[in-house]
């Protein structure tokens, strides 16, 4: 793709990029790359003994994507600058979806440079089942009675034997085929809701005539920064 | 704090680039150089320093290396700086800007750094600047 400087507008979104979900092995190719052999990225131990629910990734490897992601859009001898604060971990199974936002234009010492917005957001499935509504609900009507759903777990487990465990999901003014509700792993490792979450529900098929594939998503921002960028002629 | 010097090998330039996913000729080929985000190799000994820190009775101020997060990482690329390459060492030298226990309990620490090359088979390059960088680190209760 080549970036023309006449077609960039401020607020426009810029360079994006998605990758994932995440599996804990990259975790290790990274480690090893990149050198952070810290046991909290890849021994589930020693990251629950850090006070963590489970293995996390590196804050440095969603900043690498980040990096990734200017040089794939300018090149490497365009990327000026980039950076962010680490505000959320980012785990095994995530899909990392990368942003960058055009806030500022300008030229210096005869570059065309433009300053941009960026952010590494986290999205996890909760679950993912099938529901049915009337086929009059608009989607975003759909969507929104979705994203008010309310989750029940209900774990029963005999460690000498007998595992049960029932998940349950409803939403108003929609039916969900409660035997095809399937929960993520997410859903035990990350239920304790941070403030700043934001849950969402997204259709995973269209729509056919009153029934639907429906996903429970939580999108978490990892990393929020800036970057600078010139703008090749 | 000290300084780190990294010896760039080839093939951690290329198994970086991959790690990350980029597919580009010029990072993964064989000849390669450093994508930009290989800074994150370079300048991570340097950011490990911090765990040689000790206060005044000479204990180590970082408790549980464990409990370290980071808290964020900003890098500035100097518009002629050269291409890092295979046997090119390059010398990090990281400062401590700030250090303070917030009200959470946290103790975040702000490190500024400046990498170098300090030794190149390509003289011109020796002494030029690559990467400014700016990094936060947290170490969570109990880790310090």
């Amino acid at each position: 793709m080549v970036v023309k400087w006449d077609d960039l507008n401020e607020g426009d979104i810029g360079p994006q990029m998605d990758h994932g979900p995440l599996y804990e092995a990259e975790f290790k190719v990274y480690a090893d790359a990149g050198g952070d052999s810290n046991p909290i990225h890849q021994d589930i131990i020693a990251a629950i003994k850090a006070g963590n629910a489970g293995i996390i990734a590196h804050g440095l490897y969603s900043h690498g994507m980040l990096g990734k992601m200017l040089v794939d859009w300018v090149g490497a001898e365009n990327v000026r600058a980039y950076g962010g604060r680490m505000t959320g971990l980012t785990r095994p199974g995530d899909i990392i979806h990368l942003q960058g936002i055009i806030v500022k234009k300008y030229e210096e010492d005869g570059e065309k440079l433009a300053d941009l917005e960026i952010k590494s957001t986290t999205k996890t499935y909760y679950l993912r089942g099938e529901g049915s509504a009337d086929p009059s609900m608009s989607d975003e009507e759909l969507l929104g009675n979705l994203a008010q759903g309310r989750i029940t777990v209900n774990i029963d487990w005999d460690l000498a034997g007998e595992k049960k465990f029932e998940l349950a999901f409803e939403a108003p003014n929609v039916e969900i085929n409660q035997k095809r509700i399937v929960g993520d792993k997410a859903l035990i490792r990350n239920w304790i809701r941070a403030e700043k979450d934001v849950i969402k529900a997204e259709l995973l098929s269209k729509r056919k005539e009153n029934t639907f594939w429906f996903g429970i998503i939580v999108l978490r921002d990892a990393i929020v920064g800036t970057a600078t960028v010139a703008i090749p002629e | 704090m000290k300084g780190t010097t990294f010896k760039v090998k080839k093939k951690d330039l290329t198994a970086f680039a991959k790690s990350i996913g980029v597919t580009q000729e010029q990072y993964i080929g064989d000849d390669p150089i450093a994508h930009p985000s290989f800074a994150n190799a370079y300048v991570f000994p340097a950011l490990w320093k911090i765990t040689d820190a000790k206060d005044p009775d000479g204990a180590p101020v970082i408790k549980n290396p464990l409990k370290i997060l980071h808290g964020g990482q900003a890098y500035r690329f100097p518009k002629d700086a050269p291409p890092i390459k295979d046997e090119d060492k390059i010398k990090t030298v990281p400062k401590i800007k700030n250090i303070e226990v917030k009200a959470n309990g946290m103790l975040v620490i702000d490190i500024e750094a400046e990498s170098t090359i300090e030794k190149s088979s390509d003289e011109s390059k020796i002494g030029k600047k690559v990467c400014e960088s700016e990094i936060g680190v947290v170490v969570m209760p109990g880790g310090f």
